[in-house]
């Protein structure tokens, strides 16, 4: 497995930025290698990837190419006031930038985003938007709060809401920028573990709850465990296994 | 433009490497393939020293963006270079490996334990950066195949390097580019002897070398464009179609100026096509840095 550090200049972000690359090391298949965006969480930056995880052991167990940005703390939202527009960035810039710059899949069913913590949210959120985009996402200890409170500027930062909006179509004109005809395309697979001695347990019983309700196919477990890196680096052969489809027969268990 | 630092398992090193890639990554158009240039380091140096003692990021960003401004404006595209885009590559990445201090020959690495080649006691760095390499990078990165658009070049250490690899599979590369290149002979093993240069004890080089001899041509850049110039004769093909763009240039004040023109007269009398300038200057990065913007210029 190769590592690259990357560093460059983002539309997006109006800066230069940097992530973390794992590329496979066999040749590169016809259509290219399946491609991960894995997003980190509050707190920490693309390094964490590296330093507490061992995300190198499925990268190569798996042949897929990880790629790990740096997120900063804005809930990979969009901040217009600060010209720092982190969901498009995530979203449109980095997958284009990444597919353009390394040999990549372009499909659907190859292309996924996951994180953990403020990175789960984002995770989700970004499959709901950019869904022509990515097949599948996954959320680790997901920061969701069912609370209008916490998104008071609008940034989007709600996952709820986010769902809510998806679902009543209010998005329907994002869907079609860049992906016309996309709000015809069915929302990513999902996957979302959490600990039972989690503080964000219960937002995410909710979201459980609420994907249900609209009867969306998902992969929901909980597991004893807190909101540390054990219960992450843990979860992982699980996160890549949903990836890999081999959970789909379980979705809504 | 991107800054990228890869490591990468490497079979012909028989270890992990380094090397630092500068991608024009933002600009990329969809399907678009980058002309590639192999940039060797000098003796003491690492993958680094390019970007830490010269300009090059910031020429090459300004290159890149004549060659994108060249590209999107079709008036000037027509005007300039009197053809429409024909699908040639025109932006540049540039691709700096690690060479040790081994010359970009295969050296000995560690100790012995017998085992199969490549397994702790040797770096392979010709294999390396002329095979592996090229091949590795152009799978990982979208850069063009076309030997036209593949060029190595470096400084003293990979001045040689670039010029000696660069001839010797000129299969993948189209243009050769050495500065201020230690273009070291018997001679210079014998007489260049200075205390506590470890790259000047005959010993090191005879080890690097694997010997050195007058008649000698298995590293040595004149024998391998004589021979290069032979095999196109014996094939009946115009010579500059295997012959890379071969240019090096060196400093006035440079102790390696001498077998530079030795080169170039060597060159000159079987008729190799070739450019080699000099300027003011030692073996010092600020000559360098006037050379990498020759050779961007140039490539």
């Amino acid at each position: 497995m190769s590592l690259i550090q990357m560093d460059f200049s983002s539309t997006a972000l109006q800066r230069f930025t940097t992530m973390e690359v794992f590329l496979p090391d066999i040749p590169v298949p016809e259509k290219g290698f399946r491609s991960l965006y894995f997003l980190h969480g509050y707190h920490g930056n693309h390094t964490d990837m590296l330093r507490r995880l061992n995300l190198l052991k499925y990268a190569e167990q798996n042949d897929i190419a990880i790629f790990m940005p740096d997120g900063d703390n804005a809930y990979y939202a969009d901040f217009p006031e600060r010209a720092e527009y982190y969901h498009q960035y995530i979203g449109e810039e980095l997958v284009q930038l990444t597919r353009r710059t390394f040999p990549l899949s372009r499909e659907r069913e190859d292309t996924y985003v996951a994180g953990i913590s403020m990175g789960g949210g984002g995770a989700l959120r970004l499959g709901f938007s950019y869904a022509g985009t990515f097949g599948r996402t996954a959320a680790l200890s997901g920061y969701m709060v069912e609370n209008e409170a916490f998104d008071p500027v609008g940034h989007g930062t709600n996952a709820f809401k986010a769902l809510d909006d998806v679902m009543m179509g209010r998005q329907a004109s994002l869907f079609s920028f860049g992906f016309p005809g996309a709000a015809l395309v069915e929302l990513p697979k999902m996957y979302l573990t959490v600990g039972q001695e989690d503080v964000v347990l219960e937002g995410n019983r909710q979201f459980h709850r609420s994907l249900r309700m609209y009867d969306l196919p998902h992969v929901y477990r909980e597991y004893p465990g807190e909101h540390n890196w054990d219960f992450w680096n843990d979860r992982l052969g699980e996160m890549f296994d949903f990836l890999n489809g081999r959970l789909d027969s379980l979705e809504e268990e | 433009m991107a800054i990228m630092k890869f490591d990468i398992p490497s079979e012909t090193m028989g270890r992990q490497v380094t090397f630092e890639a500068l991608v024009p990554a933002e600009s990329l158009r969809e399907g678009e393939k980058l002309k590639t240039l192999y940039l060797l380091h000098g003796v003491q140096g690492s993958y680094i020293n390019w970007i830490t003692c010269t300009n090059i990021y910031r020429l090459l960003g300004t290159r890149n963006l004549r060659a994108s401004n060249l590209r999107t404006d079709g008036v000037h595209t027509r005007s300039l270079c009197g053809q429409d885009d024909a699908g040639e590559a025109v932006k540049l990445a540039v691709i700096m490996p690690s060479g040790g201090n081994g010359f970009y020959h295969p050296i000995p690495a560690g100790p012995d334990w017998g085992r199969q080649p490549n397994m702790g006691h040797q770096h392979d760095y010709e294999a390396f950066i002329a095979r592996e390499l090229v091949e590795k990078t152009r799978q990982m990165l979208p850069l063009s195949r076309r030997r036209e658009d593949t060029g190595i070049a470096g400084l003293s250490m990979g001045g040689y390097g670039a010029l000696y690899l660069g001839i010797k599979y000129s299969d993948t590369f189209g243009f050769a580019g050495g500065l201020s290149s230690a273009l070291l002979t018997q001679r210079t093993r014998d007489e260049n002897f200075v205390e506590g240069a470890f790259f000047r004890q005959p010993e090191f080089l005879d080890l690097v070398f694997g010997g050195f001899d007058e008649n000698r041509i298995q590293n040595d850049v004149f024998a391998n464009a004589l021979i290069l110039k032979h095999n196109a004769g014996t094939a009946g093909v115009p010579l500059a179609e295997t012959l890379p763009e071969i240019y090096f240039a060196c400093g006035e004040q440079d102790p390696l100026l001498e077998l530079n023109q030795k080169l170039d007269e060597d060159l000159s009398r079987v008729e190799i096509p070739h450019t080699f300038e000099t300027h003011a200057g030692a073996h010092e990065w600020a000559f360098w840095e006037w050379g990498i913007e020759r050779i961007l210029e140039r490539f």
